[in-house]
């Protein structure tokens, strides 16, 4: 466990160089003067002058690279080109507020995922089995973006139960939650019962139940567990990407998080923005992905964690 | 191989408490949503209940985007300016309704007679928000801050004709040697050339004045300042970013007090949720979204509660007039001019919200002449014309990547092919088009351009002048008499004089047909009925300090 955990995490410093260097030289080659983009169409060439000097932009390439990497390493990712404020300071910003969304989204659709598959899987072919299937079709087809714009009218203007729109408490965080969750717990519920029904069939449940287990036990215990692997890679991946901020969803709902900001920043060309912002949703990734290997040892004592 | 799970008796056991769960989660959640809506309630917009003029309440305004900044030298968008103007005062401020130029901290002023040297009579006891007095030194230091090369402003180009600019933006001097302080409260201001359109720039919150040493204090510690302090209206209370910019009134105010006690700035990322929120009560005002004017202006509730007026800007499509297929081809620029059906770009992408364009000068610049060019649809002109240009065979129209310009391309070329033209439509992410705009490498793109301030030079000088090209004059047209009148007007003090200059300026522009005018832009927002006295202006700017709430 101890090497497998050092050999991941010595894993990770190349990748994150990696990152920060395919993602400056994109943004570098692609034409367009970030000085431009900041000083807006009226600027004088006095002006562009001035703020290519004040953004570094008047420096050879390697070296707004290397002096990127170097200011990383004592802590600083620069400079909004935009805003003018600290990368950090945005990111920490906004990071704990896609986090909250995230989170939720994610109980939601491992809660209600979960046992949706459980039940359309143990009463396989009844009336709730079809329902949940059609439900889910649903879940996977109907737009993110239109569901939020139904869920506001109908929850929001028309009940006037919920808010429509804005960052807040609880209440502010149901609605964009249920449609940032809806496709993923479609999923989820789906992914459970075809891995539940492959599960449920092996001898070791026949020989549970031969043992006297009782049915719950056998379900929730013996079968589910088996099952979860598949489900877990999917959560996982799901909360590694709802990090990264459902942009359509913070749309909807002005709710302020980082994938709106990360949208905005490389549409404007704000590199230092873009860059921190990608460095930060690579680490998620990185430690995402690391959680799920240890979950799958946790749920399949089978699977080992070598080095 | 599959087996019935358990027995009968645990079956019904098993559903009895299954019913019992489903109904405690169904009370637990309609308890939740209850105790909730009675949260959400409370955020409702607050109406006082009185006739007449009345203190009190707090204005809920949408914004459409987090500001960029609200510290003067880099306020660069409508949203970061609408705040801006109530926090911050300048020398002159513009007339809600009529947008000439009236006197905010400046008591009076003269100009000499070219209009070169301006003095400047500054009000006295006038306080900032933190309790300092208003000296003419605080209006030297605020502007030379924001002429600094260190500053790197995306506005300090407003304050470009004060004499001593260009050597601050190169770095050489630390002062504006055109600006000199007479005493604490007169300011003698030189510019580098006759410029009686001066006053107006000075609207700008860029020429406003704050406490300098709190902005450079901010600037230095924390990056930017976003804790702004002025002598507006308004004092800053709080700004959580991409949210809200709270601002509460100024009892203080060297002027008439505001009525109202807040203006909550919400920010909003998409345009129809603001609606929603306002069909919920929660906005005082919104902007009606693109395609849903007609349905508003028909809804029995919202209807009257419709305003709509010109907004100072245009929307049009250039020719690049020095490379190109269009550059010496001026059969070929009419034919397309004739081929461009505004009216079906007016009504059916824009919802009928703006007014086709009938010239250069948008409608509401004080000055403005109606009708300066007949180019309505004509498929026969359009025809005509093609067949005595060079004809080539396709024309690309290029414009930045965005779903609106799409539609209007689009529209633009169903015009185009009834007109037997063949034009292509290529959309180009904003930073990558400004860059290659710039190098003139579009014969054929869109631009649009709003009013920073409200003036006939500013439509004029800086899109036709032949200094101005590959920096605004992206047609990069060139025409020494162009430039005569452009500079003439400059000269003339007369304002009367100066705005048939302009004019002429604008017609012989037109004859050389560097560019097709589509549209003068047009506002079209909601108000609640409980909102008095409530003025949008062309400038996109709002009189918070004038309203009141009644009901």
């Amino acid at each position: 466990m101890a090497r497998f955990i050092i050999k991941r995490l010595s894993q990770f410093l190349p990748v994150i160089i990696g990152i920060t260097f395919i993602t400056f030289m994109l943004l570098y080659l692609v034409p367009g003067d970030p000085a431009r983009i900041v000083a807006g169409r009226n600027a004088t060439p006095e002006m562009l002058k001035a703020i290519r000097h004040d953004l570094g932009l008047d420096l050879p390439w390697y070296q707004q690279y290397f002096n990127y990497l170097w200011k990383l390493i004592h802590g600083d990712f620069g400079n909004s080109y935009r805003f003018r404020r600290p990368v950090i300071d945005i990111l920490l910003d906004d990071a704990p507020k896609t986090a909250r969304l995230a989170f939720m989204a994610i109980v939601i659709e491992t809660i209600i995922g979960i046992l949706a598959g459980v039940i359309s899987a143990v009463k396989k072919y009844s009336f709730w089995d079809t329902l949940i299937t059609l439900a889910a079709l649903a879940g996977t087809s109907i737009p993110i973006y239109w569901l939020g714009i139904m869920l506001q009218y109908f929850f929001g203007l028309k009940l006037g139960l919920l808010p429509i729109s804005g960052y807040g408490g609880f209440s502010y965080m149901i609605l964009p939650s249920i449609a940032l969750a809806s496709s993923s717990t479609a999923l989820v519920a789906l992914m459970t019962r075809s891995s539940f029904l492959e599960v449920y069939q092996q001898d070791f449940v026949t020989t549970a139940r031969a043992k006297g287990l009782p049915e719950r036990r056998v379900i929730f215990v013996h079968v589910l567990r088996n099952a979860m692997i598949p489900v877990i890679t999917v959560i996982g991946l799901d909360l590694a990407s709802l990090m990264g901020g459902a942009i359509l969803t913070e749309t909807v709902f002005s709710w302020p998080g980082i994938g709106s900001t990360i949208f905005q920043a490389i549409l404007m060309r704000d590199v230092p923005v873009v860059l921190g912002g990608t460095l930060f949703l690579a680490i998620v990734f990185v430690v995402i992905n690391f959680i799920v290997d240890i979950f799958y040892a946790l749920f399949d004592p089978r699977i080992r964690l070598e080095a | 191989m599959w087996r019935k799970p358990g027995n009968s008796i645990s079956r019904i056991d098993v559903n009895l408490k299954t019913r019992w769960y489903t109904l405690t989660i169904t009370l637990i959640l309609v308890l939740g949503l209850a105790l909730l809506s009675g949260c959400a309630k409370k955020e409702e917009v607050e109406k006082p209940k009185k006739e007449g003029p009345v203190k009190g309440g707090t204005f809920i305004h949408p914004l459409y985007a987090d500001p960029t900044s609200l510290d003067p030298p880099h306020v660069q968008e409508s949203e970061g300016y609408r705040v801006a103007v109530m926090i911050f005062d300048g020398l002159v401020d513009y007339d809600p309704k009529t947008l000439e130029v009236k006197a905010e901290l400046a008591e009076k002023w003269e100009v000499s007679d070219d209009a070169t040297v301006w003095t400047f009579k500054i009000k006295k006891g006038v306080k900032f928000h933190n309790g300092k007095e208003v000296k003419a030194e605080d209006f030297k230091k605020c502007w030379e801050r924001a002429c600094a090369k260190e500053t790197a402003s995306e506005v300090a180009y407003i304050l470009a004709p004060i004499k001593g600019y260009d050597e601050m933006q190169e770095g050489k001097a630390k002062e504006l040697s055109g600006v000199k302080v007479i005493d604490d409260y007169t300011l003698k201001v030189t510019l580098k050339y006759p410029f009686p359109e001066f006053l107006k720039t000075l609207g700008h919150p860029v020429a406003s004045v704050y406490p300098v040493e709190e902005a450079e204090k901010a600037v230095k510690e924390k990056k930017v300042w976003e804790t702004p302090v002025g002598t507006g209206p308004f004092k800053f209370v709080s700004w959580k970013h991409k949210q809200e910019v709270v601002l509460e009134r100024n009892p203080d105010y060297w002027d008439k007090e505001p009525y109202l006690d807040k203006i909550r700035f919400r920010v909003f990322a998409d345009e129809n949720t603001a609606f929603l929120e306002y069909k919920a009560g929660k906005l005082h005002d919104a902007m009606i979204p693109t395609g849903q004017y007609k349905t508003t202006k028909a809804d029995p509730k919202l209807g009257p509660q419709v305003i709509t007026g010109p907004e100072l800007a245009l929307y049009y499509y250039g020719f690049n007039m020095e490379k190109g297929i269009f550059a010496d081809d001026k059969n070929l620029r009419l034919a397309i001019i004739y081929g461009t059906n505004k009216r079906a770009i007016v009504d059916t992408v824009m919802g009928g919200i703006p007014a086709p364009a009938t010239g250069i000068v948008p409608r509401g610049v004080p000055g403005f002449k109606p009708d300066q060019v007949d180019w309505d649809y004509d498929i026969d002109k359009a025809k005509d014309f093609y067949s005595k240009s060079s004809k080539p065979s396709e024309i690309t129209l290029t414009y930045n990547t965005s779903e609106g310009h799409q539609k209007i391309a689009e529209a633009a070329q169903a015009g185009y092919k009834e007109a037997g033209l063949n034009v292509k439509l290529v959309n180009i992410e904003w930073g990558t088009y400004l860059d290659r705009l710039a190098k003139g490498e579009y014969p054929f793109y869109r631009l649009g351009w709003i009013a920073d301030y409200p003036s006939m030079d500013n439509f004029l000088y800086p899109l036709f002048h032949s200094s101005e090209k590959g920096n605004n004059n992206f047609c990069f047209y060139e025409n020494k008499e162009v430039d005569k009148l452009l500079e003439d007007a400059r000269k003339e003090t007369n304002a009367g004089k100066r705005q048939e200059i302009y004019a002429e300026a604008e017609r012989k522009i037109l004859e050389d047909a560097p560019l097709v005018p589509i549209y003068f832009y047009s506002y079209a927002r909601v108000v609640q009925p409980e909102v008095k006295n409530y003025k949008w202006n062309g400038m996109g700017l709002v009189n918070f300090d004038e309203i009141w709430l009644s009901k």
